[in-house]
Order: structure tokens, then C-alpha cells, then sequence
């Protein structure tokens, strides 16, 4: 195992927390996105990043967790992805919803029927983050765009 | 023994990952197309102002964002110039074609391919990151030391070897060197330079060796200590103060 696997797993094992809530952003695109540092407990440096994206207007709703560790996606959640994955090591696909962890990233299907929030949790539960007080949800559905 | 497969036999198998039904996208065709994480690419043909549009709904961008990569302006420029490359436009992150009902399957594949290479982005941007980052280093002691700061000059080391030193800060005169400064993006690079710098030491004592470390990247504690032995290690953000003490002094 190489250092850089070693320093993955030590991350996703050890207990970590965000820095501050996210804010979702949608800049006008057919998703929207929100992110956030994610600090080791004792540490004051963010040494990985949370990430969050979810289709706004897609059904079933497609989104997507991703724990990110120097510039690596190192643990992920794609929610009713709506195609194939298929994992190169074994050309074998996966439809349904998924996760992925490094290093080898192959796909794991979770066919749980659970809700945005359900989601969220078991994603900070199994990348050990610690569930945070606000977590801002993203707003599904056709922005009309108003100025109000 | 290895079992024939006919031609008809491997058409039919390559035809069956084409899927197409409609959803609240419009029409929604898989495409045997894979971005980087092994998702196969997805397009919407839907109607506006009474033509066909082939678009990918996002999913190229949301790929590129799920894999941590930030959308600047700098990169959405670059995805809009490979977009041309395919007759496609990049337009609010989403990949987009115009065409005729009859082009409708050519112009699926150009926008899947299209999409395809902005999930191929996710693979560079460590390699991007790095280069934003010596960049990034370049403009802030330009932008502080003005025509003091020189770039990509040549210096010898003690035993003969030529470095490439990426920027050099003159005293007021601007005819002598004050500081050698490297930009260190990750850990990767540490003993080439520590051995580079040790060299330029050795032929040069008077003349300050900066380093300047990215604080986001997988730089540790003992890399720093390492350097220290060669060098005055700073990070980013602490350029301007490092910078104007230098050139107050020299």
C-alpha cells in the first residue's frame, strides 16, 4: 500500500468535523453545489472537503456526497445516478445508487429508498464527519428566477 | 475453448448500452460513453424555440464539481474551447448542440463526447493545481517587487550543475541577486528541490533561498524542517510581509 492510500484511510478512519455550514449554490445551472472544509477533531487545519451537488429539477432527484482529500475524490455517493456505472477493473455495471471508496473505487450498490436528509446522514455517518447543527438542504425543483 | 462471437453477436451487445426513455428531461439517451469514475454519459434531446437541442443537463459539470473540482472562469473558458471542438456549445455548464430531427443521433454522440472531456478535466486538475499554484506565486512577488522580481533565471550551483531558479529578486540596483524563491506545490517535489537549493547554498551564501508552500497541499511538518536546513520556508499567504521585509532590508 502506497503512502498516499495509507494517509487516505488514516483520513476517512479518524473522526472529523466541518468548519462551517455550507450555502448552496446554483450559479444559474441546470445543479446546484455546496461545500465545506472538514477538519480532523483536535486539528484547527481543514485538511479534506466536503462536497455537495444535486440536480435541481431531475427525477428522481440525482445527487451526489463526495468527501474530498488533496484534490482526490476518496469517498463518494451517487443518489439515483439515472445511467450505468460500470466499475473498469471488472466491466461489471451498477445501476441504482452507490458509493465508492478508495482506493479501488469500484461501485457498491444501496438500494435503501431514503430521502435527501437520510442520505446526508448515513454519508457523514460512514465518512465518520460529525452531524453538524445546520445542515441546509438544496432546493429541488425550477427556479423562476424572479427579482423579488 | 474460447467460444466464437459473430459480428451480429458483439453489434447487438455494443447497441444494448444505448438506452433511450423519456423523463422530465426531455428524451433521455445513455450513450456509450464513460466519463472517469465509470458513469456512463447521459443526454436530454428536448424541443426549444422549435428546434432540437441534445444537452447533457449538467452532468459533465456536476461530474467535475463531485470530484472537487472548482468551476472558475479560467476553466469554463477552456471547457467553452473544447466544446467548440465537437460543434458544441458550453454554455451555464451544461453542454449543448442545436440540430435537425435527422442529425438528432450524431449530434447525441458529439455532446456525450463533449461532456466526456469535461469529466477528463477531473484527471488533470492535480496537475492544473500545481501549475495555478507556481503561477499563482509568480503574480504575487510581481505584483509586490515589480521590475525586482525576475523569473525562470539561470543560476549554478556549487558543483557545476545549472538550475532553472523560477524567480529571482534583485536588490534596488536590480544587478544582484537577493533571494532565490521556488514555489513547492506538493510533497512530491521536496528532496529535488532541498537538493537543488543545498547546490545554489553552496555557490551562493549571501543570497536568501525562499520557499513558498501551498498550505492546502500534503506538505508536512518534517518536509518544512527538512527545507529549513536550505532555506526560509513561507507559506502563500505570508509572501507580501516575507517580500517587504526583503526588499526593506536589501
Amino acid at each position: 500500500m502506497s503512502g498516499f492510500d495509507d494517509d487516505v484511510r488514516q483520513f476517512l478512519a479518524s473522526p472529523k468535523k466541518i468548519v462551517r455550514a455550507w450555502r448552496w449554490r446554483s450559479q444559474r445551472s441546470d445543479f446546484t453545489k455546496a461545500g465545506a472544509g472538514l477538519v480532523l477533531m483536535g486539528d484547527a487545519k481543514p485538511t479534506g472537503w466536503l462536497q455537495l451537488a444535486a440536480h435541481t429539477y431531475r427525477e428522481p432527484k440525482k445527487f451526489s456526497f463526495s468527501v474530498i482529500f488533496h484534490r482526490r475524490r476518496v469517498l463518494g455517493l451517487d443518489v439515483e445516478p439515472g445511467s450505468y456505472h460500470f466499475n473498469a477493473s471488472t466491466l461489471t455495471s451498477v445501476l441504482a445508487t452507490h458509493w465508492q471508496e478508495w482506493p479501488n473505487m469500484e461501485a457498491i450498490e444501496d438500494h435503501r429508498n431514503l430521502i435527501y436528509s437520510q442520505w446526508l446522514d448515513a454519508f457523514l455517518g460512514r465518512a465518520k464527519i460529525e452531524r453538524p447543527l445546520r445542515r441546509p438542504m438544496p432546493s429541488f425543483g425550477v427556479q423562476l428566477g424572479l427579482k423579488l | 475453448m474460447t467460444r466464437t462471437v459473430t459480428s451480429e453477436e458483439i453489434e447487438a451487445a455494443a447497441r444494448a448500452l444505448i438506452t433511450a426513455r423519456q423523463t422530465n428531461l426531455g428524451i433521455e439517451l445513455t450513450m456509450p460513453v464513460v466519463y472517469p469514475n465509470g458513469h456512463l454519459v447521459t443526454v436530454a434531446v428536448t424541443v426549444e424555440s422549435g428546434s432540437y437541442v441534445v444537452h447533457d443537463a449538467g452532468g459533465g459539470a456536476m461530474y467535475l464539481t463531485s470530484a472537487g473540482v472548482q468551476m472558475t472562469r479560467q476553466l469554463s473558458q477552456r471547457l467553452a474551447h473544447l466544446a467548440a471542438q465537437y460543434g458544441c456549445e458550453f454554455v451555464g455548464a451544461r453542454m449543448q448542440r442545436r440540430c435537425e430531427p435527422n442529425q438528432i443521433a450524431i449530434a447525441a454522440a458529439m455532446v456525450a463526447n463533449a461532456s466526456r472531456t469535461i469529466g477528463d478535466r477531473a484527471l488533470e486538475v492535480r496537475h492544473q493545481v500545481e501549475s495555478d499554484f507556481r503561477v499563482a506565486v509568480g503574480e504575487k512577488l510581481r505584483s509586490i517587487g515589480g521590475k525586482r522580481v525576475r523569473d525562470n533565471e539561470q543560476v549554478k550551483g556549487k558543483h557545476g550543475r545549472i538550475y532553472r531558479v523560477p524567480h529571482v529578486v534583485l536588490d534596488p540596483s536590480e544587478s544582484r541577486p537577493i533571494a532565490f524563491v521556488v514555489a513547492l506545490p506538493n510533497r512530491s517535489v521536496v528532496l529535488s528541490h532541498f537538493g537543488e537549493l543545498w547546490d545554489i547554498k553552496g555557490a551562493h551564501p549571501d543570497v536568501a533561498n525562499d520557499v513558498v508552500y501551498n498550505e492546502h497541499s500534503d506538505i508536512r511538518a518534517e518536509d518544512q524542517d527538512l527545507l529549513r536546513e536550505v532555506s526560509t520556508v513561507i507559506p502563500l499567504s505570508r509572501i507580501p510581509d516575507h517580500l517587504n521585509g526583503l526588499l526593506a532590508v536589501a
